[in-house]
C-alpha cells in the first residue's frame, strides 16, 4: 500500500524501453502486488526481496514465477549486473541509503533502469521538522530533491526523469505510513505540512561506462 | 493513549441535546482537503463532537497554521 499504487508504477515505466524477458528486481516488494503486474503486463522475469518474512510468505503463495527471497536491500543475493530494472517503491527513505544504492547499482547492468517513487521533503528547510518525529516512520527519514539527486549520482546513476506526483499524498492518509502507533496525528501532520511532504517518481539509468 | 488529549479530564461529560455520555471514537479532522483520524469523545447518537479547548487552541491550531503556510 503506498501512494499512487500502480497508476505511478506504470507512469514510471513508460519511460524504460521494456523488452520481454528482461529481468526485473524489486527491492523492498512486500507481498508482491507490483512485480505480480509487470511480469504478467510486460513478460518480465520477475524477482522480489523484502526482510520480512510474512510478506515473503505471502508473496510465494501468489506467484512461483517470482524467485521470491528474504533478504536485506544492502545487501542483495543477486550477482553483479545481472538485473535490467530495479524498483523502489516507498522503500528509499528506509533503507540504509548509500549501502542500498551501492548494491543496487552493482547489481544492475549497465545502462539498466533504477525506478524509484517515495516521499520527499519538497521544502529543504522543513525537512528537520521531519527527523523529529519519533522512530518507527518512513516520513521522518524523507530527504529534499537534492540530497535525493546527489546520492543518486554519486552512486552511478544518472536520472532521466524525476516527476512530482504530491497530489497522490492527497488521496493517502499519511498515517497509514507510519508503522509507529505512539505517534501523535497532529504531530505529525504539522512535519509534514512544515517540509511540505511530497510525493515523486524517478527514473535514473546505471551509467554506461566502465 | 494520545499526548494531544486527555479523555480522563472529560469523564461524565454528556451530550447536551441527547443526554448521552460522551464515548471515545475515531473521528476524520480534515481541514484544506488534509483529513486524518483522531481519537475524540462524540455523542454515540447524535454524533457531536467534542473539541477540547487545549487542543483547540493547541495543536489543532498548529496543524492548520501549518497548512495554511504549506
Amino acid at each position: 500500500m503506498r501512494p499512487g499504487g500502480l497508476t505511478i508504477t506504470e507512469q514510471a515505466l513508460a519511460h524504460c524501453d521494456l523488452q520481454s524477458g528482461m529481468r526485473v528486481l524489486d527491492v523492498g516488494c512486500g507481498a508482491g502486488a507490483t512485480l505480480r503486474h509487470v511480469i504478467a503486463v510486460y513478460g518480465l522475469m520477475g524477482f522480489g526481496v523484502d526482510v520480512s518474512a510474512e510478506l515473503i510468505a505471502r508473496a510465494r503463495q501468489t506467484n512461483s514465477q517470482v524467485e521470491w527471497m528474504r533478504a536485506r536491500s544492502e545487501s542483495l543475493p543477486f550477482a553483479s549486473e545481472s538485473m535490467d530494472v530495479i524498483l523502489s517503491e516507498c522503500t528509499l527513505c528506509i533503507f540504509e541509503i548509500d549501502t542500498a544504492l551501492s548494491e543496487c547499482v552493482r547489481t544492475l547492468n549497465y545502462g539498466g533502469y533504477f525506478v524509484v517513487s517515495d516521499l520527499y521533503a519538497r521544502n529543504e528547510n522543513g525537512a528537520e521538522a521531519l527527523r523529529q518525529l519519533p522512530r518507527g516512520t518512513c516520513i521522518g527519514t524523507a530527504m529534499p530533491k537534492t540530497q535525493i539527486v546527489e546520492k543518486l549520482e554519486r552512486a552511478g546513476l544518472q536520472i532521466s526523469v524525476w516527476q512530482d506526483c504530491s497530489e497522490k499524498l492527497k488521496e493517502f492518509s499519511i498515517c497509514t505510513l507510519t508503522t509507529a502507533a505512539q505517534v501523535d496525528p497532529f504531530d505529525l501532520h504539522i512535519a509534514a505540512a512544515k517540509a511540505k511532504l511530497g510525493y515523486y517518481f524517478l527514473v535514473a539509468r546505471k551509467n554506461n561506462h566502465r | 493513549m494520545s499526548e494531544y488529549f486527555d479523555p480522563a479530564k472529560y469523564e461524565g461529560w454528556v451530550c447536551a441535546d441527547c443526554n448521552i455520555p460522551l464515548q471515545l471514537s475515531k473521528v476524520d479532522v480534515s481541514y484544506l482537503g488534509n483529513s486524518f483520524p483522531v481519537d475524540l469523545l462524540k455523542c454515540p447518537n447524535c454524533g457531536l463532537v467534542l473539541i477540547p479547548e487545549e487542543l483547540a487552541l493547541g495543536k489543532m491550531a498548529e496543524v492548520e497554521k501549518a497548512l495554511e503556510d504549506k
